[in-house]
């Protein structure tokens, strides 16, 4: 079974005065702009699903979605490979993700409006085969995560936790560190 | 890539729980994938393929997208691969998925959620049949997602394509207080039979298939289908019996047409070797190339009704006896749903005004005391997979797994016992699927639109929420004298939202404004949702895209000033006039220009620069452009004049004059167009006719890039039988037609702006060209 599809999420912090409908025009642009990289697709607004997917930007490779489901925040759904391998495509998808992050703090319509919370982040599989949502799940994502941070953050420690949820839902894992980490280390 | 050899695929996994048939069948799909990927099948043929499969096509597959400035080739990493005609095969795509009946189980719930997470945007989304679509579908997943969905019983296998789509029935079926029988078993044993039968697969066209439980409520909309089917009883030797009433071909799409009746009574034994009889008739007869003829309301039109019953007796009468059509009688009982014998919680919880807003738009009291019928109202149709999960566990909890999707795109929990609606509530509250308001103003019914479908003209689903979220503050879905106005939005005039039976209808649509697009949706008033959508609203014309939230507030403003005691909003528009109306509506198509307010020249929920692909700005040549313009509105005119003389359809010379204008409308908007070729046209409709056959249509310069010549036929048939005697219906469809070539004009000329065709000079600079070409 192939490692291919899991997610990772960055929670945000947002102003008062954020209004997400912004986003329709920054990732209209984005994908006018070639701002991001990879195959961008388009931009679909899910603003009427109450905790639903919020806005996203969807590409052939990652789905991107600023989502109110489990918190608000940058949710990365990885659905191709591009580096062959899963730890490959994680480090990928975790700097792609951070990429977008940054863009989207620098961006006129998020600067000053949107930040990024790295100190705890989220991965979650996407297939149920290869990721179930049980200890052997977690364990084959262990390596996975550990790899990619190993990578992309060579000497930092970090906490892997599973998330208790319903079994049903994905698996799970907080990645938590000792040290701040920033957009710029992920981005690499 | 990381692979763990130990894992097993799902086909492994699934094994036996798939049955043998469907798993031979995706494994052959799967096959069929492989071998279009070496490039040993078809482009054409495997679209049809997976099209049976229920894997669509979406927006931009082609490989382009306007991005706003310009239009962008996609940079897909394998361009050659196709997965049909101009169809890249790493384009995402959407996934159909039927639900005969709308009944969904919770444990298909659950894996419904499972695969929109995996292999969609994790979405749900619920379609005006009853379906279920997935969006942003990669190709390569489709085997595993169908096996995962065969395992518990769903088949997506003639989702789409040129068979019998999924049946759909009414939601309250079995519990319904005016029905005469319970039509669940007909419909889904309608469905299983029919599903790969061998005469169902030479269709030039899709077949669609409702049941209704009675002839006065709109849930089964049987009167808009190619075979509809109402339950009826009829005493018969002192015994009173079931049967149906069966209509056929009728229909939405761009020319809404009634169905006309078939029988008035058919038994359930001949139930299904008639409609096997009709789909042998409909495969053997009907129009296969044109493609815009070919679902079975034209054939039924052109042998006429009494014509066409006489073939498929006669085809009935040649049918070999199949066991088939009656064996699942005896077993019908099993469709019988019961509640859970007791309340599940029966909990006394104390709720706020919420609870009661909720209890007096989201309940149906069902004919067994006691019980009731929920409606979870889905905001366009869309759930998240956790909220359907969450469902599932509540279907569990309250009910029998007694679930259903409606065509309103929002799902139903029947049999629910009255003591635990306030657990409900609470347990609906923690998954945010408790808003009030269910098929009410506020729950607007959208189809995809420019989201998704390569059709869209407008943003159907961007100006659909931006109404709920206006009207949703009004609290209008409370009001007893508006609250049952029902509002349709399609992206185009193919009518996949039902616009046409809409109190408030809008279907896509486009203008040119000094040489910009602009959005605009055509307005559809007079549409009747009862007596199973019987009848069907007119055109008022266009309004642009960003002004129709102040129309609706507008019309509703009027009908609460106007109504008189019980008068329904239909009945008032009828009684105020069409004409009226529209005359109050003018000011609100005033466009602002670019300068002033760009926004207008953006459609909802969409940043870019309106456009309907390549047509950008074109060049002004004056004089002629200008004439041509004042041809088209005076074309719209024209027709809105036609639409207002059948306000008197009693009158048989109203009726006459009525289907004249409607052609005069169409011959205004075709010598608009050959102004542009010729300014001197004449106003001779013969030579008007032959001159655009000329240079409009055998040079395809007319052609809609999906509809090709279809529009332009419409002109040739009204021409031919121009003042000779008409009917009301012809006299109606007259005026759909019109409606549609005058549509087509205006694009017509928006494409020749953007190709440098703006006068005689470069017209036949252009002709000369073109006849060089061929030639060549």
């Amino acid at each position: 079974m192939d490692l291919v599809r899991f997610c990772v999420k960055f929670s945000a912090q947002t102003q008062a005065d954020w209004d997400e409908v912004v986003l329709i025009e920054t990732f209209q642009r984005w994908i006018r702009e070639e701002s991001l990289p990879g195959v961008l697709l388009d931009a679909v607004d899910y603003r009427h699903v109450p905790a639903g997917p919020g806005i996203m930007l969807v590409t052939h490779e990652v789905n991107y979605a600023m989502e109110h489901q489990n918190g608000y925040g940058l949710s990365a759904q990885r659905k191709v490979t591009t580096a062959g391998n899963g730890v490959g495509d994680l480090v990928d998808l975790i700097q792609r993700t951070a990429q977008f992050a940054q863009l989207l703090e620098k961006d006129p319509q998020g600067a000053g409006k949107v930040k990024f919370n790295l100190d705890r982040f989220y991965f979650m599989g996407n297939d149920r085969l290869a990721l179930p949502n049980n200890e052997a799940g977690f364990q084959t994502a262990q390596t996975l995560i550990q790899g990619a941070i190993a990578q992309l953050l060579p000497g930092q420690t970090v906490a892997l936790e599973k998330v208790t949820n319903d079994a049903r839902n994905r698996l799970t894992v907080a990645i938590q560190s000792a040290n701040p980490i920033t957009l710029d280390q992920l981005v690499g | 890539m990381t692979t763990s050899p130990k894992t097993p695929t799902w086909k492994e996994v699934l094994g036996d729980r798939i049955p043998a048939a469907m798993a031979e069948e995706i494994d052959t799909f799967e096959s069929q994938m492989e071998l279009r990927r070496q490039g040993k099948l078809e482009d054409k043929v495997f679209a049809e393929l997976r099209l049976r499969r229920g894997a669509y096509g979406q927006r931009y597959d082609n490989g382009f997208r306007y991005d706003g400035e310009k239009s962008q080739e996609i940079a897909f990493p394998h361009k050659d691969w196709t997965k049909g005609p101009d169809t890249k095969w790493e384009a995402p795509g959407m996934q159909r998925i039927k639900l005969p009946y709308g009944g969904v189980t919770a444990e298909q719930m659950e894996v419904l959620a499972d695969a929109a997470e995996e292999y969609s945007d994790s979405i749900i989304h619920i379609t005006t049949r009853q379906d279920v679509q997935l969006h942003f579908i990669s190709l390569e997943d489709t085997p595993d997602m169908h096996r995962r969905l065969a395992a518990v019983g769903i088949t997506t296998r003639e989702a789409c394509g040129n068979s019998v789509r999924n049946v759909t029935a009414c939601p309250l079926a079995g519990i319904c207080r005016d029905e005469a029988f319970d039509v669940t078993g007909y419909a889904n044993e309608t469905a299983q039979y029919f599903l790969g039968h061998r005469d169902v697969q030479d269709f030039g066209r899709k077949f669609k298939v409702a049941f209704s439980g009675c002839k006065t409520n709109p849930c089964g909309l049987t009167s808009m289908h190619d075979m509809g089917l109402i339950a009826t009883t009829k005493v018969i030797d002192g015994e009173e019996k079931q049967g149906f009433e069966m209509y056929v071909g009728g229909g939405l799409g761009s020319v809404p047409q009634l169905a006309r009746l078939f029988s008035d009574f058919v038994t359930p034994e001949e139930l299904l070797p008639l409609s096997q009889a009709i789909a042998r008739v409909f495969a053997r007869l009907g129009e296969k190339k044109n493609r815009n003829k070919a679902r079975i309301k034209f054939l039924v039109q052109k042998l006429g009704i009494e014509e066409f019953r006489r073939l498929v007796y006669e085809e009935r009468a040649l049918l070999e006896n199949d066991p088939g059509w009656t064996q699942w009688l005896k077993d019908l009982q099993g469709y019988t749903e019961s509640a859970l014998p007791a309340p599940a919680v029966g909990e006394a919880i104390a709720h706020g005004p919420d609870f009661d807003q909720w209890r007096k738009t989201n309940l149906y009291a069902q004919r067994q005391t006691g019980f009731y019928t929920v409606t979870i109202t889905l905001p366009l149709g869309d759930l998240t997979a956790q909220q359907l999960r969450g469902l599932a566990d509540i279907t569990r909890r309250y009910t029998k797994d007694t679930a259903r999707t409606t065509v309103e795109q929002n799902i139903v929990l029947r049999w629910i016992h009255e003591a635990d609606l306030p657990a409900l509530y609470r347990d609906l509250k923690t998954i945010d699927l408790h808003a009030a308001g269910a098929e009410s103003i506020i729950d607007i019914t959208a189809c995809p639109g420019t989201d998704t479908c390569k059709l869209g003209i407008g943003s159907s689903r961007g100006l659909a929420g931006e109404l709920r979220r206006r009207l949703a503050v009004k609290g209008w879905q409370y009001d007893e004298s508006v609250k049952d106005i029902r509002i349709k939005i399609s992206g185009c005039f193919n009518s996949c939202s039902q616009h046409m039976v809409a109190e408030i209808g809008f279907y896509g649509s486009s203008r040119l404004v000094d040489r910009r697009r602009v959005p605009h949706f055509h307005l559809i008033l007079g549409g009747q949702w009862s007596e199973n959508a019987a009848h069907y609203g007119q055109s008022l014309g266009v309004i642009p895209s960003k002004r129709v939230p102040e129309v609706v507030e507008f019309l509703v403003d009027l009908y609460m000033q106007e109504r008189q005691p019980g008068e329904k909003f239909h009945q008032v528009v009828n009684r105020v006039g069409k004409k009226l109306i529209k005359d109050r509506l003018e000011p609100f198509t005033a466009i602002p220009s670019y300068s002033e307010d760009p926004s207008f020249y953006r459609d909802w929920a969409d940043d870019r620069e309106f456009t309907l692909g390549d047509i950008g700005v074109g060049e002004c040549a004056g004089e002629v452009v200008s004439l041509t313009d004042f041809g088209v509105a005076t074309a719209e005119s024209m027709h809105f004049d036609a639409t207002i003389l059948l306000e008197e359809s009693g009158d048989p010379a109203k009726v006459q004059q009525s289907a004249d204008k409607a052609f005069e409308a169409m011959a205004s908007a075709a010598q608009a167009l050959l102004k542009l070729q010729n300014i001197d046209i004449s106003n001779d409709a013969d030579v008007i006719v032959a001159d655009f056959r000329k240079y409009f249509y055998d040079t395809e310069l007319f052609f809609d890039p999906f509809a090709k010549g279809k529009f332009a036929s419409y002109f040739f048939s009204a021409q031919e039988q121009y003042r000779q005697p008409a009917t009301l219906e012809r006299a109606q469809q007259l005026i759909e037609e019109s409606r549609l070539f005058i549509e087509a004009a205006h694009e017509c000329y928006a494409r020749m702006l953007q190709q440098g065709i703006t006068s005689p000079v470069s017209f036949q600079q252009w002709y000369l060209n073109r006849q060089i070409a061929a030639q060549a």
